[in-house]
């Protein structure tokens, strides 16, 4: 067995379980432990008045954004969305959108892959992994690159 | 006695836009029809396509036109993907595709005889030169590395 599926098969051993996201159309992988909170659209509050911001989520004094993303990972404001789904960054966690959220069975064959070229973000890669069925890919998100790439987001 | 076999390399002439890229073989893994929907990389550089499976593996698609900073046309029934092994020193799995506009061809280019009007070529390119009529170029696999591999090269 070569290094990069003892990698894969480790990953899938230490029973990490990923949720498959529905984004913008697009399916991303997240690791389920780096959703600290997915909540309904209805339950969080709208917000108008910001570029990329699209609602809050209230907890005690504090307030989590949450931003609209497309399936490539842009911010256009376009498709319907159900839930958002947050992950945890300082000094506050992060949310995004998403259509539809689904928790994959643990057996999941995850390999090693990060996009060739320039990162797009401080954090590194925003992908970290994919699940291959056949021609087609599903990527992995790294949500330590995902929040710092919102977070930048926000502060624009 | 048999006749001694020509000396030279054997090379896969991959027709790009205008051009013709020229590799040796031994650099390449398959060459595999284009998959009907390449999976999207969001964030990424825009000469990288996209990605797709292939043996278990997901296998990023560079385009090399864009990377020439050239037009990428829509890949047609006729185009393929060459997937080329890891380039040296990366990881065994690091294999990586070029989008080809028509099926690669191979080819014995023969020490001295095929490349005339030799000259440097843009970045990523180590030759620019003839193979025929067609304008031919000979990848720099240094400045493919760094394209690629930024963080990992600096």
């Amino acid at each position: 067995m070569s290094a990069e599926h003892q990698v894969a098969r480790k990953i899938a051993d230490d029973g990490e379980q990923y949720l498959r996201l529905s984004v913008g159309g697009t399916e991303f992988l997240l690791p389920s432990g780096a959703s600290i909170a997915v909540e309904p659209r209805e339950q969080l509050t709208a917000e108008t008045g910001h570029r990329y911001i699209v609602a809050w989520r209230a907890v005690l004094s504090d307030r989590w954004p949450v931003f609209h993303l497309e399936g490539d990972l842009s911010t256009r404001s376009e498709r319907p969305w159900a839930k958002a789904v947050f992950i945890d960054a300082k000094p506050f966690p992060v949310g995004f959108t998403t259509e539809d959220i689904l928790l994959l069975p643990r057996d999941l064959r995850v390999e090693p892959f990060t996009p060739l070229g320039r990162l797009p973000t401080a954090a590194g890669p925003v992908f970290s992994g994919a699940v291959v069925r056949g021609e087609e890919v599903q990527l992995l998100l790294d949500p330590l690159a995902l929040a710092a790439y919102l977070q930048y987001l926000g502060a624009q | 006695m048999s006749s001694p076999r020509p000396e030279g390399v054997h090379a896969l002439i991959i027709p790009l836009q205008g051009s013709v890229l020229v590799v040796p073989s031994a650099m390449i893994a398959e060459v595999v029809p284009v998959p009907q929907r390449l999976g999207r990389i969001p964030l990424s550089e825009p000469w990288l396509l996209g990605v797709f499976g292939w043996r278990l593996r997901p296998v990023p698609v560079v385009s090399f036109n864009h990377l020439l900073g050239a037009e990428e046309p829509p890949a047609s029934r006729r185009s393929r993907l060459v997937v080329f092994y890891p380039l040296p020193g990366r990881a065994a799995g690091d294999f990586f595709a070029v989008l080809s506009a028509l099926e690669p061809q191979p080819r014995l280019l023969e020490d001295g005889q095929e490349f005339n009007e030799t000259s440097t070529g843009p970045e990523g390119i180590a030759l620019m030169t003839r193979l025929g009529t067609v304008k031919a170029l000979i990848p720099d696999l240094d400045a493919l590395m760094k394209r690629f591999y930024p963080s990992a090269v600096a």
